[in-house]
């Protein structure tokens, strides 16, 4: 599984400083990698960027409020988890703290035990989301692209093998569909930013699996680069 | 109930004049005086509710900023000894958690004796106990400590203060007073912008300005900040976090010291406020 190579990462949005520090210590110390930010504008454009596994946000943040964050992420991601973290403790900001799509709610100030409880649930349930949708195998028009031995059976039957980025970076394309695939996800997921390769490496692989798939490589349907974002796979089959 | 009252008057009016139509005149004139009160009427009632709504709606806000208030720094203080206990840290975090708890106690402390002095102002059970002391003495403290607060890479507070300036005044008060202008410059302020304090003697008064760069204050709430509870902008996406008591308080105080303070536009950007003591 592409995640398990990798530190489960959390976005973690709070403006107050000491608090930040604290929470992100201790969440560091857990085994996780913080990206910690202060405001809610600078939040969603982090989360445009990059991969999380959580998300705790703070609802009293300057630039945009948590709930309006929390909203805004909704529309275009329904799996990450999201956890408030909040002063506000009537059970109306809880109801619309959940009705805006959060998981769980947790009042400050809280215990640090629970914190880490909480955070531990949430992101075990965004993997196990995550391995319901584990690939074994992918069809391409009447190529079949095989994850666990990194194969590619073409339409004549013959065997190509994939190399493990290559394998890496379909499956990623491909559980993401129709959705375009930032430079900094691929570097993240298929890198996991050890090494830094120059987008245009990025592009060779891309023009790889176009010579592998594309049917016209000058007119691709499958592998399209998107200018200033990154790349989207789509399928024309289903 | 307007509206009864209106259709009340009219039917009335239209019945006498159908009974003694000779009475046209005065029906019309004591209908029009009458319907004059009632517009005035109407009219207070509106402004009144409008009013009720305006302080119910800061009041809120207050509620909402010192609920923010009070747990923000404990949430933090809480965390941070929990993670002092469980956690092996070495010294240096241990220090770093324990001074950053400290800082928060004060802000606390702050904020306690905040409410406390705006409801004893309030209630008018402070006596405002006057006495001559050294202001130039009293305001160079306050920098001092704030100074040490408000940032890590370099002095931010750019005090100018000529000594002995001497006062007749409640020194408890006017500390807050002080302390509440500066707060306010260095927590608008971006980080490191330099915040100036100036004490001097002008035509004998002492004369205290407190100029910051920060965003300022626009012109229409310029009025209004020193309302009790009134914060500029929306409490949900506030940069700085307060409760809107400070200027409540320097208001407050200053007006038991016959001074006059004012407000204006820093050039090129930020608020200036000027104290002026008789």
């Amino acid at each position: 599984m592409i995640i398990m190579q990798q530190k489960l990462r959390i976005l973690l949005v709070e403006d107050e400083d000491h608090l930040l520090d604290a929470i992100k210590l201790n969440l560091e110390l857990e085994g996780y990698k913080v990206h910690a930010v202060k405001d809610g504008k600078t939040a969603l454009k982090i989360f445009k960027e990059e991969r999380f596994n959580l998300i705790i946000l703070d609802v009293m943040l300057p630039e945009m409020d948590g709930f309006q964050v929390c909203e805004t992420i909704r529309l275009e991601n329904t799996e990450v988890p999201i956890l408030f973290l909040t002063a506000k403790n009537t059970s109306e900001d809880r109801v619309m703290g959940l009705k805006k799509g959060a998981d769980d709610y947790l009042v400050k100030p809280f215990n640090l035990e629970e914190l880490i409880l909480r955070v531990g649930i949430l992101v075990k349930r965004s993997m196990k989301s995550d391995d319901l949708k584990e690939l074994n195998s992918y069809k391409i028009g009447e190529k079949t692209i095989y994850f666990n031995s990194f194969e590619l059976k073409q339409d004549d039957g013959v065997i190509v093998p994939l190399t493990k980025k290559e394998t890496m970076l379909l499956k990623l394309l491909i559980e993401r569909k129709n959705e375009a695939v930032s430079r900094e996800q691929i570097l993240e997921t298929v890198w996991n930013y050890d090494v830094y390769p120059s987008t245009r490496t990025i592009d060779n692989f891309i023009l790889t699996f176009r010579k592998y798939f594309e049917p016209d490589q000058k007119n691709p349907v499958y592998f399209h680069s998107i200018r200033g974002v990154g790349y989207k796979f789509t399928d024309i089959h289903s | 109930m307007l509206l009864y009252s209106l259709v009340q008057l009219i039917s009335w009016g239209t019945l006498v004049v159908k009974l003694q139509p000779s009475r046209m005149a005065m029906v019309m004139g004591e209908g029009s005086v009458f319907l004059f009160l009632l517009c005035i009427g109407a009219f207070f009632l509106h402004q009144s509710i409008k009013k009720e709504d305006k302080l119910r709606e800061q009041q809120q806000n207050f509620l909402l900023s010192v609920t923010h208030e009070l747990k923000s720094p404990l949430a933090a203080i809480k965390l941070s000894l929990q993670t002092i206990v469980k956690r092996d840290l070495d010294k240096a975090r241990q220090t770093s958690l324990l001074s950053n708890s400290l800082k928060d106690i004060e802000r606390l402390d702050d904020l306690v004796e905040n409410m406390l002095l705006a409801t004893k102002i309030e209630n008018r059970s402070y006596s405002f106990p006057k006495e001559e002391f050294d202001f130039s003495e009293l305001v160079g403290k306050i920098t001092d400590r704030l100074q040490i607060h408000s940032c890590g890479c370099e002095q931010v507070i750019n005090p100018t203060i000529q000594p002995n300036v001497k006062i007749t005044g409640d020194p408890f008060t006017l500390s807050s007073v002080v302390t509440n202008l500066v707060e306010n410059a260095v927590k608008y302020s971006g980080p490191c912008a330099e915040v100036s304090v100036e004490l001097e003697t002008q035509d004998g008064h002492p004369f205290l300005r407190v100029s910051d760069r920060g965003p300022g204050i626009p012109d229409a709430e310029k009025m209004l900040i020193f309302d009790k509870f009134y914060r500029v902008g929306e409490e949900n996406t506030r940069k700085a976090k307060g409760t809107g008591l400070g200027l409540f308080i320097v208001k407050e105080v200053l007006q038991r010291h016959d001074a006059d303070i004012s407000v204006r536009d820093n050039v090129p950007q930020g608020t200036i406020f000027e104290i002026t003591f008789s």
